[in-house]
């Protein structure tokens, strides 16, 4: 950091020459009489405290100071208080000192001495040859011998006296005169001419230094001294020269800087600071101004410093040796030169050396361009010593070398590095275009400057809190096998995705909190209150342009201005569906046992999860409240509550029931189930739906396919619907959550690469185990109304899906919602949370939405306090629903009776009319639950008997 | 006729109520219509105690060429049902016919039918309650079928037809070449 600090020295030799000995009468003819020492200077200059001391210079080595006889009056020859010079002639006068008889000593080698009022000697002349005083105020000093005489043969009234023209003593000439004329201007002499002294600015050329600042001193000359009053400037620096130094960096500018010289000094000086560095580069230059000059004659007053560089030898802008970027760079993914030692030119493009990038990209200047597409003509210097700006032309010394893994080509070790210019346009950005065809297009880009492609979308934002970075990809990213099958379309998908994809990052290694605000969206960053957020979805405003390079394992972007994004995918309203809905929602472990200790799950030895401390458990519990309450499912499936007997989900049910202002909510008592720390669980509005029979857990002990062990163990109620004929609306719900894809199953269910990741095996074991089970109808509901909900950790196009699908099952995510997602990893969308309907009930089914409240949102909407300052515990928490959770809501609705057409909970004449008005009409174009068989593409005779046999049964007594 | 309406039957799948076709002239003129009855009796013989919620067929003729299919009216129990896939459909006033309601034989619907040209034909209902959903006779748990015909005109045999035509060809020729020698 260059410290700015200026100051200004003034200095000034004594030599006072604006009043002076103008006449001296010491010896005549006969008796010495009337002699007399004259003084003169501007009229008006008060000589109060001046004196005349005479000195006997009989021994001219050690000449005395003599009082006798005295001046006439006594003492007159020390000025009174008052004493002003008269105005005789010409903005002068003079006063005259007068002796009787004998005053002055006749000589040889006599000395007078004019003293000023703080008894400084101004002047010390003598007669007859010089002396040397002893003692008395000019101790010391050596006369001045006047050179002529008075050899006592001139008449009274004779004197020596100052002729000529002029202002000040050096100015006249002594003379020998017959008629002296004490107290009065000279007859020989005439006043005239400017008095003020004339003024020089000298310049400097020093050492640059090496560190902290150098002195550069400007000297201020008069050739007299400052008159009265004094002498006062206005000083600025101003940029100089063929190699100009910069202010601000190479030096500290003055700017008006005031400057004087004080009544009677003749010189003085501005001092500019200069800041030393070891980098080699020219002599620069840079000048000094003087303006306003009062009080002198200027001369000269613009005077040049010269910073001499002296950081060794330079290499040269422009001469042979230097190595085209684009050959470091080569054609593949790691330079073919790598650990040598390269000397490269080109401009600098984007400054990072502060911010924790500690660097700056440099890249090939249009003429310097290969035409190989497939090489990069920009690179990452490695260096935070030479200071450098954008647009800066650059030549430098460095080290080839690959930096992290895939790897950043870059240059570190830089030795020398000399700035040919400054203020150069920036090479024109190349087009980003994605997705690209093959890796090797991107890595071709790597350290360049590039220009967006129209529409990128967000795709990833859970980053955006943590590191500052946004994903961006032409369209929202979906995890592989939410959309291509397990094994090699789903490793093109990823492909595919790796090509799509480009990091927004922000230049900055700020993280969490020191990160704020967040750098993105415009208008402050991230901020729940506003609110103001970044959604998947959003889009780039614009094409920025932004170097592009390679760190932390992906290709990623700095952009050059702030980039602005259009919020085209606005928070959403909750679903809505009726009569019933149900809906699954992962609660991102709700734990009421706070702390994270091994002390959790039905043995009290496994590690708890959730909010650390009970500060945290307040902002995550009323999130979800505020969530499940707005999302007004009738059955809500709980995935990753605490397994602790119910008390997790009493707590959340209380908390819900104090919120909506009634008993809305009830839990359903499971107790524990199975052996880990979480478990699902059920709640539901007992106003409107009812349990019928015990619920059942598939565990191992009723399939050792269940593999509870590591998946959680499945939990079926069967629910119906309250009001007439409730027998008729019995459904069974069976809310899961299948091992995730965190760690290995091993040893016999690895990641296999084809997409579906961790413990594939162990998921598609329990699905089959559930599928049989509930085929057996475990609750004895007795009806073919069967949902699996659930987190099934598994995405659409994976076995786990299949084994449903394939026993029949509906996959309502697919059906209702393609494209649709409810989770985001690693920059992709995609379905974990599923829907899975028996025939029966498919055919049942109104709606089905994901609410996405928390796959779209940045994670650090999350409750967690860790990484957050105390104004981001404010700024970036809301008790709202977004970010409740790290998966969305999802949720169908139905009518479990069937046949109820009108859902006025009967099955009449009503729902009848409304089916025959239907028939014969395409299925689009009316109530799709009268497709009954969901084959034909109109309302048939067929599905008009199965809403005919839901009449009956209505019908039939109980 | 009867003989024919027999072995038609026992080409069904299930057995059915019986359905029959009763035109109102057995031999219209050319240029004149003629409608046809579809007739249901027995419609709960093989499914006692059931309801008929909805019917469904299309109509059939023998030889588009001399008669073809002008329109049909659902009988006065019923009320035009607008299957997408059948040409003729109907379900009862009310929900559903039961034993009782009516008296035998039940008119499901009436036909109308154009005679184009001259000579016989035959003219009926058909219905493929196997693949197409919206035919047959819907029961709450079951579908019948209904297929029936009947004869118009006085229409040699196909056979009989084919062996004059073939006789007078000849006897053309024979006379021709005759002249010629």
């Amino acid at each position: 950091m260059r410290r700015l600090s200026l100051f200004a020295v003034f200095a000034a030799t004594l030599t006072a020459q604006s009043v002076f000995i103008n006449e001296i009468h010491y010896d005549n003819t006969g008796t010495d009489f009337l002699e007399f020492v004259e003084v003169a200077g501007p009229a008006g200059t008060s000589l109060a405290g001046w004196s005349i001391v005479r000195y006997n210079g009989s021994t001219p080595t050690a000449a005395v100071v003599y009082t006798s006889p005295t001046a006439d009056p006594a003492g007159s020859d020390t000025f009174a208080a008052g004493t002003l010079i008269p105005s005789q002639g010409g903005g002068f006068g003079t006063i005259a000192v007068r002796y009787l008889a004998n005053g002055l000593q006749n000589g040889p080698n006599d000395a007078i001495a004019l003293v000023n009022a703080a008894g400084v000697v101004v002047q010390f002349l003598s007669y007859e040859g010089p002396v040397t005083a002893s003692g008395g105020p000019a101790n010391g000093l050596i006369s001045n011998d006047i050179g002529i005489a008075q050899d006592g043969t001139e008449p009274v009234g004779a004197s020596l006296a100052l002729c000529g023209t002029g202002l000040v003593a050096g100015d006249f000439g002594w003379m020998k005169r017959t008629v002296g004329d004490p107290g009065a201007i000279n007859a020989c002499q005439t006043f005239t001419g400017s008095l003020l002294p004339t003024l020089s600015l000298s310049g400097a050329t020093l050492a640059e230094g090496n560190a902290a600042m150098t002195a550069f001193t400007f000297a201020v000359s008069l050739n007299s001294p400052a008159g009265v009053g004094g002498v006062s400037f206005t000083a600025n620096t101003q940029t100089f020269g063929a190699n100009p130094a910069t202010a601000g960096v190479d030096y500290t500018a003055l700017v008006n800087f005031a400057g004087t010289i004080a009544e009677g000094l003749s010189s003085g000086s501005v001092t500019v600071q200069v800041t030393g560095d070891t980098m080699p580069e020219p002599d620069e230059t840079f000048q000094l101004v003087l303006t306003n000059i009062s009080g002198a004659t200027p001369a000269s007053v613009i005077a040049t410093a010269t910073i001499v560089n002296d950081d060794g030898v330079l290499v040269t802008c422009g001469t042979p040796g230097a190595t085209l970027i684009s050959q470091i760079q080569g054609a593949g993914l790691a330079s073919p030169l790598t650990g040598s030692v390269q000397i490269v030119e080109g401009i600098v493009t984007g400054d990072f050396q502060t911010g924790g990038l500690n660097g700056f990209f440099v890249q090939e200047e249009a003429a310097d361009q290969d035409a190989d597409p497939a090489t990069s003509e920009g690179i990452f210097i490695f260096n935070t010593t030479f200071p450098v700006n954008s647009g800066d032309k650059i030549r430098l010394t460095g080290t080839v070398t690959e930096f992290g893994t895939p790897p950043l080509t870059e240059l570190t070790g830089v030795s020398t590095l000399e700035v040919c210019s400054v203020g150069n346009a920036l090479p024109a950005p190349t087009p980003l275009t994605l997705p690209a065809t093959t890796i090797l297009d991107l890595e071709r880009l790597e350290g360049m400057r590039v220009q967006l492609p129209v529409g990128m979308k967000v795709t990833g934002n859970f980053e955006l809190g943590s590191f500052g970075t946004v994903g961006l990809a032409t369209t929202r990213l979906y995890s592989p096998t939410e959309v291509a099958m397990p094994g090699a379309p789903a490793v093109s998908q990823e492909l595919m995705n790796t090509l799509s994809f480009v990091n927004l990052d922000d230049g900055r290694s700020a993280s969490n909190a020191g990160l704020d605000p967040k750098p993105y969206p415009q208008g402050g960053g991230l901020d729940a209150d506003v609110p103001r957020t970044l959604r998947l979805g959003d889009t780039v405003d614009g094409q920025p342009v932004a170097i592009f390079e390679q760190r932390f394992g992906s290709y990623r972007i700095h952009p050059e201005t702030a980039v602005q994004f259009v919020f085209d995918n606005p928070r959403p309203a909750p679903p809505v569906g009726s009569p019933i809905r149900v809906a699954s929602f992962n609660v991102l472990n709700y734990f009421t046992t706070l702390g994270g200790a091994s002390i959790c799950g039905p043995s009290g030895s496994v590690s708890c999860r959730g909010a650390s401390n009970a500060a945290e458990f307040v902002l995550q519990r009323d999130k979800i409240i505020t969530a499940i309450n707005a999302l007004d499912a009738h059955v809500v499936g709980l995935i990753e509550i605490e397994n602790n007997g119910g008390i997790a989900v009493n707590d959340l049910v209380s908390g819900l029931n104090i919120a909506a202002g009634f008993t809305k909510w009830t839990a359903l008592s499971t107790g524990f189930i199975g052996t880990d720390s979480i478990t699902t669980a059920f709640i539901y509005q007992s106003t409107v739906v009812a349990p019928v029979g015990a619920f059942k857990v598939l565990d191992n002990s009723v399939d050792p396919r269940a593999l509870t062990n590591l998946n959680r163990p499945a939990l079926a109620q069967t629910f119906e619907r309250i009001g007439p004929r409730a027998d008729l609306t019995r459904f069974t719900v069976a809310v899961n959550h299948f091992k995730s894809k965190g760690s290995a199953c091993t040893p016999t269910d690895p990641d296999t690469g084809d997409g579906q990741g961790n413990c594939n095996l162990t998921r598609v074991s329990i699905a089959n185990a559930l599928r049989d089970w509930l085929a057996t109808d475990p609750t004895g509901s007795a009806s073919s109304q069967f949902l699996i909900v659930g987190d099934l950790n598994a995405y659409s196009k994976e076995d786990p899906i299949g084994v449903f699908t394939s026993a029949g099952y509906r996959h309502l995510n697919a059906m209702f919602a393609p494209g649709g997602y409810s989770f985001q990893f690693f920059n992709a969308s995609g379905f974990l949370d599923h829907m899975l309907a028996s025939p029966a009930l498919e055919r049942l089914v109104k709606s089905f939405a994901v609410w996405h409240t928390n796959a779209d949102e940045p994670a650090v909407f999350e409750y967690e306090t860790n990484g957050k300052n105390a104004s981001q515990l404010l700024t970036l928490y809301n008790p709202d629903a977004f970010r409740a959770s790290d998966h969305d809501a999802i949720m169908a609705s139905f009518n479990p009776l069937c046949g109820d057409l009108d859902d006025d909970g009967d099955v009449d004449t009503s729902d009848l009319a409304i089916g025959r008005a239907a028939l014969g009409k395409p299925v689009a174009s009316v109530d799709r639950r009268l497709d009954f068989d969901g084959v034909d593409p109109t309302i048939t005779g067929r599905d008009y008997s199965a809403l005919a046999r839901c009449f009956a049964a209505f019908r039939a007594p109980r | 006729m009867k003989l024919f309406l027999t072995a038609l039957a026992l080409l069904l799948p299930v057995s059915a109520a019986t359905i029959t076709v009763i035109p109102s002239s057995l031999a219209p003129a050319v240029g004149e219509s003629f409608t046809a009855d579809v007739l249901a009796t027995g419609v709960f013989m093989t499914v006692p105690g059931e309801e008929l919620i909805l019917f469904g067929f299309d109509s059939f003729v023998s030889d588009p060429s001399r008669v073809h299919f002008v329109s049909a009216a659902v009988g006065p129990l019923f009320l035009e049902a607008g299957l997408a896939g059948a040409q003729v459909s109907g379900f009862p006033l009310a929900f559903s016919l039961t034993e009782g309601d009516f008296t035998e034989p039940l008119l499901l619907a009436t036909l109308t039918f154009e005679v184009l040209g001259v000579g016989g034909a035959f003219i009926g209902v058909q219905s493929d309650p196997n693949t197409n959903p919206d035919h047959g006779l819907f029961f709450l748990s079951t579908v019948l079928p209904i297929d029936a015909s009947a004869r118009i005109g006085p229409v040699p045999e196909p056979s009989t037809m084919a062996m004059l035509t073939v006789g007078t060809l000849a006897l053309c020729f024979w006379r021709r070449f005759s002249r010629l020698q």
